[in-house]
């Protein structure tokens, strides 16, 4: 969950690579190793119809399947994990490695283990979410530092450019980044790349995507580097 | 990968704050928390208690227990 002013950060999340834990139902005894091949064959790209009921058109199309484990075989019944590219339908995925090992199979269960960088290793219920801010309210701050992630949490992924203090406030404005304003950055940023602008301390100033790639922008002494799209940085923070 | 470094530079430490150092009530208006959604209330639920729990106007989801 995203609170208050990092509530933007929320599209840029959706787009990131997501993790399952999924358990399907095959509707006829299928040989343990047919049903290891099949999966093996899944991995990579995949082609796939979105269900009927969807938000997006119905058009074939590429998703990736970035890996695919099983973690238990039960008689007709499949556990397994499943990490793949945001718009992955898993439901479609289970009816389709049915139809690979000549059965009927559905999905019976699905629980979400990642996004981006959150994952079942750090999160939290509802209750202990609770709890730790009666604790804060009563003079006690540590669990909920322990629950409530920086905004930059959730960027990790991304390449990174840092700025100098003297160019912070017009990007907060949404200018776009030109390139003196640059004191490092990573090596591998391409053309049309998300990238995240943050200061010299790490603080995240905007999202945008970049114009050209690390080695012109290392290189050169003028131009624009990245053309700003999403601000998070409060103005007049380094007025 | 690496990090390039095109100008050495230092901040000013009055402008600004370092994400690790900011204040929790900077956190809660600014911050994200994973919450374990169970099946049973809907996400938008959830986020209203997340609003509710840490007194803010404002919280967004980013993903749902699928069942």
């Amino acid at each position: 969950m995203a609170l208050d002013k990092a509530t933007r950060i929320i599209d840029t999340l959706l787009k990131e690579g997501k993790e399952y834990v999924c358990l399907m139902h095959i509707h006829a005894e299928t040989p343990k190793d047919k049903i290891r091949k099949t999966f093996k064959s899944f991995l990579g790209k995949i082609e796939q119809l979105p269900p009927v009921k969807s938000a997006i058109k119905r058009q074939l199309r590429t998703r990736e399947i970035y890996d695919l484990k099983i973690l238990e075989i039960d008689d007709q019944d499949i556990l397994f994990r499943v990490k793949c590219q945001a718009g992955t339908y898993i439901r479609k995925l289970c009816f389709d490695l049915g139809l690979k090992m000549g059965t009927q199979a559905h999905m019976t269960q699905l629980v979400r283990i990642t996004i981006g960088p959150f994952n079942d290793k750090n999160w939290c219920s509802l209750h202990d979410l609770k709890d730790a801010y009666e604790d804060y309210k009563e003079g006690d701050d540590s669990k909920l530092r322990e629950l409530i992630v920086p905004i930059e949490f959730s960027i990790q992924s991304l390449p990174r450019i840092w700025v100098l203090d003297n160019c912070v406030d017009t990007l907060c404005h949404g200018a776009d980044l030109s390139i003196p304003g640059i004191s490092k950055l990573d090596n591998y940023i391409e053309e049309e790349d998300l990238v995240a602008i943050l200061t010299l301390k790490n603080e995240l100033i905007c999202l945008g995507r970049s114009l050209t790639t690390s080695k012109k922008m290392y290189k050169k002494s003028k131009g624009k580097a990245v053309k700003t799209k999403k601000v998070f940085m409060e103005r007049k923070t380094y007025a | 990968m690496a990090t390039l470094i095109k100008k050495q530079a230092t901040t000013d430490k009055n402008l600004g704050c370092n994400p690790n150092k900011r204040t929790i009530e900077t956190l809660i208006h600014y911050g994200l928390v994973n919450i374990n959604k169970f099946a049973g209330p809907s996400s938008h639920q959830i986020s209203d208690y997340v609003q509710k729990i840490l007194h803010i106007n404002k919280a967004g989801h980013s993903g749902t227990l699928v069942e």
